[in-house]
């Protein structure tokens, strides 16, 4: 490991809430929100050298922690019998268990993150972020690398899509 | 119903296990003792590959003054038969 105990001990307690919680909006799970959150510190330790100076520390680990979920989410897609038919499965947990939700919503909450998981990645992200994770729409515009008028489109599409899959639902 | 994004209550913010430090350190100890023997190895390869292939330059350079030589020869029995 490279950098100082104290460095591992200030970097991890600085940002662990922010990698974990942002992981966990994405599998909804807190083993696989562990495992990305393991993945993430590493891949910052094995070269802590590489970010000094650069955009804030904060935006790296948002960013990251988005590319780890999106390709844990990759690894895990449900794929039906026929795979090579499969173009658009889509990522259940096995079971949903997100501790940052209280208990009397879990129920409504489980059916919203089914309704996210079915949405595209880039709406999905823009969605997490400012909905979930309450970021300013320049914050996220500055983590996705694109506009804050993107960032709104991105937004307005993914609810939505949202709406029009918990009402196909039934809901 | 809460049933949009807009009634979805706020998140607490979830603590991950307090093992999980613990954990990334000895995923970096693992990545890091991986590390040393794949450099090693690889310095032997790219040393054993130099040498293989200073050695196919020297293996070419023989044969091909091998064959000129042949050549010579050849032309030199040529020429006593031409004699």
């Amino acid at each position: 490991m490279k950098g100082t105990p104290q460095d591992f001990d200030t970097v991890y307690e600085e940002h662990k809430l922010l990698v974990y919680n942002l992981a966990l909006h994405y599998c909804q799970n807190i083993t696989s929100a562990e495992d990305i959150t393991q993945d993430v510190f590493v891949k910052y330790f094995k070269n802590p050298e590489k970010f000094r100076g650069e955009a804030q520390l904060s935006t790296w680990f948002y960013r990251v922690t988005i590319n780890t979920s999106l390709d844990f989410l990759r690894k895990k897609k449900r794929k039906p019998f026929l795979g090579f038919l499969d173009l658009n499965s889509v990522y259940e947990p096995s079971h949903f268990d997100h501790p940052g939700v209280t208990i009397e919503d879990q129920e409504a909450t489980e059916r919203i993150f089914k309704a996210i998981n079915t949405l595209p990645l880039k709406q999905r992200t823009a969605l997490i972020l400012s909905k979930l994770e309450e970021k300013k729409q320049e914050e996220v515009a500055e983590i996705m690398n694109t506009t804050r008028k993107a960032v709104e489109s991105l937004v307005q599409r993914a609810k939505k899509n949202i709406e029009i899959f918990l009402a196909n639902e039934g809901f | 119903m809460k049933n949009t994004i807009d009634h979805i209550t706020k998140f607490n913010r979830a603590e991950p296990s307090p093992f999980m430090k613990t954990r990334i350190r000895a995923a970096l100890e693992q990545a890091e003792a991986l590390e040393k023997p794949r450099l090693q190895w690889g310095i032997v390869l790219a040393v054993f590959a130099l040498f293989f292939s200073l050695n196919l330059v020297a293996i070419t350079k023989d044969k091909q003054s091998e064959n000129d030589s042949y050549i010579e020869y050849s032309s030199i029995t040529t020429d006593w038969y031409a004699q």
